[in-house]
């Protein structure tokens, strides 16, 4: 074992102006994994001793699973949930004032998802939408009318009850309805009736939506496996839900909980049959679409303020919209057209060039210069900065976290030992390059940016918007070119171990990450972390491996019966990985 | 725009400024007015990041005499200052000298202060608390939470949507940066489901679909398939409910704070500009952030609150939009660093302009209150303006020391007001580390948290409300601490001489 999972970083005070920026969130209310099954991809990948392309994950046959916390529903979740179950009947667009009262999830390295806390914003913003969200509904008669499926003009019958019970009630709760919570909500619907039946149906509405049978993914009712109380095999409505959000990113739909109903979720050819229905959704590509933009560090593209002399013609309001789109379209071609696997990721030249910005960025040319955009890491969503510098430690920083799955975190700086932290003056006429090891030379520095920095020079091949160059240029505040380099994209990239021989380009580095153990057993955690809302532990391992192999075996038959090493597989085989129906509790005290 | 400033400030003038012409005549008075208690306490913290300039932030000595001297500090009226108190505190506070406090060399004990709303609120950072300050005050005074504000990032290119302005139990607590969506859920927006209905009919509504699900909540924490943690979230989401609960009730009680009757149908801000920000989107978005706190505080509706005056990632990204500033130049390294002549220009103007906002805020907030006393709403509230470090000359001393704070109101009457207090004791011949001018190379003052426990007593809390059995005193306290061992008393608890 070689490589080093975990990388200290104190970026501020060598220089490279970034400090808190890359200050990972430390673990909040969520999760405070024992000490013995360690959080985070370096202590888990690498853990059987293996590199070069093999499986890294050490998964013991008969371990038990890691430990599954109660969640809520992220906000894209649960928004994307509530447009589901309104059905079209509510627009969230109309209660944008309720919806932007919502907190946004703290963003934690990588995913939104992994942001567990709650606060007094949530609760108000739960009841401000509820509020607002029922309203609509009860003043669309067809709306009640679906969800009640009965006369109800001169009140609620027994069967008025059951079908909204039966139907839209399970959904949002996303399981049947107990007695209990039956006779609660008829109670609550009995104090509002006298402003006629819509009146009481928005209150028992609300009080649905800010359940936390509908916020939190509450999974407490499965059966004991193999006689132990704290390994729970989930119940088939669990596994609807679990699917759902799997796929869609959303609660599930009509036809799932009716799938969960017949028990077909329980057979292999039901569960088989249900993966590939919600896969094949829009709402699934919508999905993995935010996934990969997460993922890829693109869905917090910076603005543009670069100089209009900088940007010589490009349109600086269509840079963004233009260089996502180009990577949804890669990253979605890769996935249900061509059945890519991991490396066609890195590698793949293919072009979706489709606005004058990106054209130009990448020079006009329609089809891509052999060897100068490689994969999803050269195109301008990966690489743009929102100056005219390029973010070159962002780079790295971005290609060690996200792509390598290193943790960054900050040393600790005392009185003691802050001079050692202070970066010498570079001379601003020298190279990035030159001024950024100038900057990071101490030792202390160099802990950390021995690594983060070859990633940054090997992407000193495309400047602050992407275009790809040979030659860097040092200007002035005018556009003035004050000094001229050539640029040197060669390092020794330090991906699994720093014995590995030089690369000179991204094109290389690309090749030499889709060769290692490391890259693609970082995909697979990055996808388990997306749909797990948490990242994974060592008690993960065996859930990693299966997913490493489906992204990675090519001859490995496939449960989803789709082509074995892609990347589809690998998310279809999260459904089907021996722990997805299974819950272990965490510690109780 | 749909915002309308004119209608807004007809409000304000009907709520306060007419009453401050009027004589204050007991014997007229109704007798519902005589029977009211004292107005409540309220606190706001404002903060604007990134280093301020100690040069440009405190007077010149040689326009002033100290007037005042007690252990360790010593004390000049603001208004025996010459021309303006300093340059970013110019004529804007000239009708405020009497009802503020500047404080000098305040330092936090932190090893490694970052640049957000945390620090003055802490005099450190996230991970070395549990709750700021205005989190302490709003759950300890009012059983409630802060209203956080502030500027969203328009770089994003780190992060976003993550404000770190205050931090509840170790962790930050989300705030907003839409200031008018804050209005509207202060002062009620849509009415849902139409109809003509009683008017405490929805906060009734909404209070029994609270109840319920508040027993729901209870209903699953007694589940035996929950781990220690799942526990803990249920019971963090109930505390937060019960909270929104007691909320609805004091709404159907009819209570809200004084002037609450005056508080319908308030103008405020229809939409906040807060997407792809300009210089005048920027000076609206801070303008309403201060104007919706204002009306909060006026009508009962805003205890507690703090703004942070800038989004805490603007690292990299261009900040040419502010007023003052031009060019390509960043918050942090460019404006905050201020390694040139022209930088130090455009951070002055930056925090003139910072300045001439807290100062319409703070008159705004001086009008009468209480007609009873004549007290204003900023005699009883206490609004602190502070900045995240403090340098001189060169902004590349990081230095967390000296924090430039401006202390406003006297939480009806706890604080001595009109002061420039020097908390330095280096003038008394103490052995400090000294160097440079008066005020220029760093002498030790005392522990910002000194200023935050004066603030806490100011409010009305004793120790036990604030301090554990384990942590004395309030805040961080760094490894400089022992630095301020020698002074006397209680260095750790002990508030402000001077000026508590």
């Amino acid at each position: 074992m070689a490589w080093v999972g975990l990388i200290v970083l104190f970026l501020a005070g060598c220089g490279t102006g970034f400090t808190a920026s890359v200050k990972p969130k430390e673990a909040s209310s969520s999760i405070t994994p024992p000490p013995e099954d360690t959080q985070g991809g370096g202590g888990i990948i690498g853990g059987n001793g293996k590199t070069g392309g093999a499986n890294p994950y050490a998964c013991a046959a008969g371990s038990d699973p890691g430990t599954r916390d109660l969640r809520r529903l992220s906000r894209r979740e649960y928004l994307l949930t509530l447009q589901s179950l309104t059905n079209g009947y509510a627009d969230l667009s109309q209660i944008a004032d309720q919806v932007n009262l919502l907190p946004a999830d703290t963003v934690s390295n990588v995913f939104d998802s992994t942001d567990a806390s709650v606060s007094i914003g949530h609760i108000e913003a739960y009841l401000g939408i509820a509020r607002e969200i029922s309203a609509q509904l009860i003043a669309k008669p067809e709306w009640i009318r679906s969800v009640v499926n009965c006369e109800y003009a001169s009140g609620m019958t027994d069967t008025c009850w059951s079908n909204f019970f039966n139907g839209f009630a399970a959904r949002v709760y996303r399981k049947p309805l107990s007695s209990q919570e039956q006779a609660d909500l008829k109670a609550l619907f009995a104090t509002e009736v006298s402003y006629g039946v819509p009146a009481g149906l928005q209150a028992v509405t609300m009080a649905l939506l800010q359940s936390p049978n509908f916020l939190y993914k509450v999974e407490v009712a499965g059966s004991p496996l193999n006689g132990r109380e704290d390994i729970l095999k989930m119940n088939d409505y669990e596994t609807a839900s679990r699917l759902a959000f799997l796929a869609t990113g959303r609660g599930p739909d009509a036809i799932l909980m009716e799938e969960a109903r017949n028990g077909r979720l329980a057979t292999p050819e039901g569960l088989k049959t249900a993966v590939q229905r919600l896969f094949s959704s829009a709402e699934a590509r919508e999905n993995v679409e935010e996934f990969y933009m997460q993922w890829l560090g693109a869905k917090r593209l910076p603005s543009s303020t670069h100089s209009d002399w900088f940007l010589a013609g490009v349109s600086r309001g269509a840079i963004a919209p233009e260089s996502l789109q180009e990577l949804r379209d890669l990253t979605s071609d890769l996935t249900w057209t061509k059945a890519g696997g991991y490396k066609d990721l890195l590698v793949s030249e293919t072009s979706f060039v489709k606005g004058q910005a990106l054209g130009t960025i990448y020079n006009g040319q329609a089809s891509l210069p052999s060897g100068q955009r490689p994969g999803v890491l050269s195109r301008t969503a990966f690489l743009l900065s929102a100056t005219n510098q390029t973010s070159l430690v962002h780079r790295g920083l971005l290609v060690r976290r996200n792509l390598l799955c290193d943790k960054i975190i900050f040393p600790t700086i005392t009185d003691e030992n802050r001079e050692l932290f202070q970066p010498p003056k570079p001379n601003p006429l020298a190279s990035l390059r030159e001024q950024i090891e100038t900057r990071t030379a101490v030792p202390q520095c160099m802990a950390c940016h021995s690594k983060l920095n070859p990633m940054g020079f090997v992407l000193e091949n495309y400047d602050a918007l992407g275009r790809y160059q040979t030659e860097e240029k040092v200007f002035d505040a005018n556009g003035n070119i004050l000094a001229r380099h050539s640029i040197n994209a060669r390092v020794r990239p330090n991906i699994e171990s720093e014995d590995e021989p030089e690369v000179d380009g991204l094109a290389q580095m690309s090749e030499a990450i889709a060769a290692s153990s490391k890259g693609p057993a970082c995909a697979a955690q990055q996808w388990f972390t997306f749909v797990e809302g948490r990242e994974p532990r060592t008690s993960d391992s065996c859930s990693l491996s299966t997913l490493f192999d489906s992204l990675m075996d090519k001859e490995r038959v496939s449960p989803s019966g789709d082509a074995p090493g892609t990347l589809l597989n690998m998310m279809k085989a999260s459904a089907f990985e021996s722990n997805f129906r299974v819950r272990k509790v965490g510690p109780q005290n | 725009m749909a915002y309308d400033p004119i209608s807004r400030r007809h409000f304000l003038k009907g709520l306060g400024g007419v009453t401050v012409a009027l004589p204050v005549i007991p014997s007229l008075l109704p007798s519902e007015a005589l029977a009211q208690t004292a107005p409540k306490k309220r606190f706001v913290a404002i903060h604007s990041g990134h280093c301020q300039a100690v040069e440009q932030w405190l007077p010149d000595h040689t326009k002033f005499a100290w007037t005042e001297q007690g252990t360790f500090a010593r004390a000049a009226q603001l208004s025996s200052i010459q021309g303006v108190i300093s340059p970013v505190l110019g004529t804007a506070f000239d009708g405020l000298r009497g009802k503020i406090n500047l404080l000098s060399r305040l330092d936090s004990t932190s090893v490694a202060p970052n640049h957000n709303a945390e620090v003055i609120l802490s005099g450190g950072v996230k991970t070395e608390i549990s709750d700021t300050l205005d989190q302490v005050l709003a759950a300890k005074l009012f059983s409630g939470s802060p209203v956080n504000l502030y500027v969203r990032s328009v770089f994003d290119q780190y992060y976003s949507g993550a404000s770190h302005v205050s931090v509840s139990k170790g962790n930050y607590s989300p705030g907003q940066f839409n200031p008018s969506s804050v209005f509207k859920s202060l002062f009620g927006g849509s009415t849902p489901g139409g109809g003509t209905q009683p008017d405490n009919r929805i906060p009734r509504r909404d209070l029994a679909t609270v109840d319920l699900v508040l027993k729901q909540f209870k209903a699953l924490r007694t589940n035996k398939r929950l781990s220690k943690i799942d526990g803990e979230r249920l019971d963090h989401h109930m505390e937060l409910i019960a909270q929104t609960e007691k909320k609805l009730q004091s709404t159907l009680g009819g209570g809200g704070g004084g002037g609450a009757s005056s508080c319908t149908n308030v103008n405020g801000p229809a939409s906040s500009p807060v997407v792809s920000m300009t210089a005048s989107d920027y000076q609206v978005v801070i303008d309403q952030m201060f104007d919706v706190v204002e009306l909060g505080l006026k009508c009962g509706k805003i205890q507690v609150a703090t703004l942070m005056l800038h989004a805490y990632d603007y690292f990299s990204g261009s900040v040419g939009f502010i007023p003052g500033v031009s060019g390509n130049v960043r918050l942090h390294e460019d404006i905050g660093h201020a390694g040139t002549p022209e930088l130090r220009q455009m951070k002055l103007n930056l925090n003139r302009f910072f300045g001439e906002r807290v100062a319409r805020f703070l008159k705004n907030l001086n009008v009468v209150e209480d007609a009873m006393t004549g007290s204003t709403y900023l005699d009883n509230s206490l609004i602190l303006w502070a900045n995240d470090q403090g340098s001189f000359q060169d902004g590349n001393a990081h230095a967390s020391m000296n924090l430039p704070v401006l202390l406003a109101g006297s939480a009806g009457g706890k604080i001595k007001t009109g002061r420039y207090v020097d908390y330095g004791p280096a003038y008394e011949g103490i052995n400090r580390p000294v160097g440079g001018d008066e005020w220029g190379v760093y002498k030790k003052g005392r522990p910002y948290n000194q200023l935050l426990i004066t603030i806490l007593q100011a409010m009305g809390l004793q120790p036990a409300a604030y301090e554990s059995a384990t942590a004395q005193g309030f805040g961080v306290y760094g490894g400089k601490i022992a630095d301020y061992a020698y002074l006397p008393g209680n260095y750790r608890r002990d508030p402000l001489p001077i000026i508590f």
